[in-house]
């Protein structure tokens, strides 16, 4: 085996509800794959099927080897978990909980290491129960990587994070890498996706709709760069062709330096500031919202009622 | 030696979490109190007129057993379930039987603990005797590892149906404490009483008439005490238990789109929004 996820056909039901409709991706080891989806796109079902907690309706299954339905306790040592908002055991300090865990895994990783790495290190005395949203996501982190394992499952790691919270958790991500653990990795957050992963695929309805790197995803390096600035008060011989969109004006190019320097040039002859110019491409998430679009349910699970 | 390393991080839960431990441990003993204070020298005249608190103290004995491994349980499991603990336990390697042995390696201690404290505060505040205690305590042992077996089971079982975290104290209080009142953990209740024909077709009863046996004293019961019928239901309903308990267990609530993880979640992203 060459890839330490392979999925082929994956194909999941609830009842009559098809959640998963198949799919098939391989994710190599070392690289870090993020699945990015709509909420009930399927992601966290695609996930779970592969942590060995749901069973798969049909298709073809590896990881690490090992066909997670029939894998039993030598498969959980090999993977580390953080699953979406799960509790953790209340009335025990950082440091014991760490400490618990680690006594499940016949190789696990230094505890204290652990809390540092996920920067706990100052409430490791801390009952679970008194600490923050993000601080009791940052311990979930630390359990999935106290057994030291080849591969890391992430759902939705940062989600309810703030800024410099998320920043932590990308450095702590980024540092299993340099260490060659595979990391599979869904989130809403496209900036999350662009730092971590090596490679992006976005889900919806069900279906994988694109794969790509985070820079070509859905042709996004194809696209045209975007030009913004705030309307000036006249556009008399303006050398580009512009849309105006209330306030702003905008336009498409393929020469950016060419035409920026034209409409400077422009500017500065007639004594005009381009207040708010803007030079873009298409972020990830322009394509991701034109990739998924139409396919936004209103559900709030993860299945959801074939149209 | 995992299930006692386990058990160790229980024991540690348990007393850091102060109503759980004080409900499972106060709630017998205040019964005791408050029975043994307004009847304690009473007579019961079908026990041979023994006092009221002989046969008291054993049926305590019996309750509190019951507070540790039926509801201490129930509670523990039903509230792990939905808050995502049990799910968590699961993606790591620990087994199965060490993690549910932990647990119950766990009430089961309290229960020893409630044991003695009971028997202690019966010998020295309310008078009662132990009769011959050097056979006789073999015989409670036993019971009331009997009984452990078949009330932890009941509590698995249990908490298998509590459909979510709310609904918790209501369920597993509401099977158990109409039982207790019928099987005579309150008051006596006389073997010819409509109320113990029903009972005797519960777990209840048994455990009490099992451990009342061990304390009255010759002649109402000679020798060790021994009650191998009330010790066989026992069995067959820890058995019973045993077999739903398994057959239904889960790891995740029953469905967890609806359930506390998913509320949780969103209470949290609402609140760090805020």
């Amino acid at each position: 085996m060459n890839a330490a996820i392979s999925v082929r056909g994956l194909h999941k039901s609830y009842g009559e509800v098809e959640a998963v409709r198949g799919v098939s991706f391989d994710v190599g080891y070392g690289e870090v794959l993020a699945l990015l989806g709509p909420n009930g796109a399927g992601k966290t079902t695609v996930v779970e099927i592969l942590e060995g907690y749901r069973k798969r309706t049909s298709g073809e299954v590896d990881v690490l080897g090992v066909d997670p339905a029939r894998g039993g306790v030598g498969f959980r040592e090999r993977i580390g978990i953080v699953l979406q908002e799960c509790g953790i055991d209340a009335y025990l300090t950082v440091h014991e909980v760490v400490q618990m865990h680690s006594e499940y895994y016949r190789a696990p990783r230094s505890v204290d290491e652990v809390i540092e790495l996920v920067g706990l290190d100052e409430k490791r005395s801390s009952r679970v129960k008194t600490l923050s949203g993000g601080q009791q996501r940052r311990l979930d982190v630390a359990l999935g990587l106290i057994g030291d394992p080849e591969l890391l499952f992430l759902d939705e790691p940062t989600t309810g994070f703030d800024p410099s919270a998320r920043r932590q958790s990308w450095d702590i991500v980024g540092n299993l890498t340099k260490l060659g653990k595979t990391v599979l990795l869904t989130t809403h957050y496209m900036d999350e996706a662009q730092t971590l992963a090596d490679r992006v695929i976005v889900i919806a309805r069900g279906r994988i709709v694109a794969e790509g790197t985070p820079a070509d995803i859905g042709g996004r390096d194809l696209d045209k760069t975007v030009v913004m600035f705030a309307k000036p008060t006249s556009l008399d011989g303006v050398p580009v062709s512009v849309d105006i969109a209330g306030e702003n004006c905008r336009f498409e190019t393929e020469h950016v330096a060419r035409d920026l320097h034209r409409l400077t040039a422009w500017a500065i002859d007639r004594g005009f500031a381009l207040d708010a110019l803007d030079v873009r491409k298409p972020s990830l998430e322009d394509v991701y919202l034109r990739l998924t679009a139409d396919t936004e349910t209103d559900t709030e699970t993860d299945t959801e009622v074939p149209k | 030696m995992m299930v006692f390393r386990q058990m160790k991080w229980e024991q540690k839960q348990f007393w850091r979490n102060p109503p759980a431990a004080v409900f499972t441990f106060v709630f017998p003993l205040m019964f005791l109190l408050i029975f043994s204070s307004l009847y304690g020298d009473d007579r019961v005249d079908q026990l041979g007129g023994i006092k009221f608190v002989q046969q008291y103290v054993p049926a305590i004995v019996a309750f509190g057993l019951i507070s540790a491994c039926y509801t201490n349980l129930a509670f523990t499991l039903s509230l792990r379930r939905a808050q995502g603990i049990l799910k968590r336990k699961r993606g790591t390697p620990l087994s199965v039987g060490s993690y549910m042995g932990g647990i119950i390696a766990n009430v089961v201690i309290i229960a020893a603990l409630l044991t003695v404290v009971t028997i202690v505060v019966g010998i020295v505040v309310f008078g009662i005797e132990f009769p011959q205690f050097t056979t006789r305590v073999f015989t409670l042992v036993v019971v009331l590892l009997v009984g452990a077996f078949c009330f932890s089971a009941c509590g698995i079982m249990i908490a298998n149906i509590v459909p979510n975290q709310e609904a918790a104290p209501a369920v597993i209080n509401v099977i158990l404490f109409p039982l207790l009142f019928i099987s005579g953990a309150f008051s006596y209740v006389d073997d010819d009483n409509v109320l113990a024909h029903v009972a005797a077709f519960f777990p209840v009863r048994h455990l009490i008439k099992a451990c009342q046996s061990v304390f009255l004293p010759p002649p109402q019961v000679e020798g060790a005490g021994w009650e191998p019928w009330h010790l066989l239901v026992l069995a067959l309903w820890g058995v019973g238990a045993t077999a739903i308990a398994v057959r239904t267990f889960k790891w995740e609530p029953a469905n967890p789109s609806a359930g506390g993880a998913r509320a949780a979640r969103r209470r949290r992203s609402q609140s760090s929004e805020a």
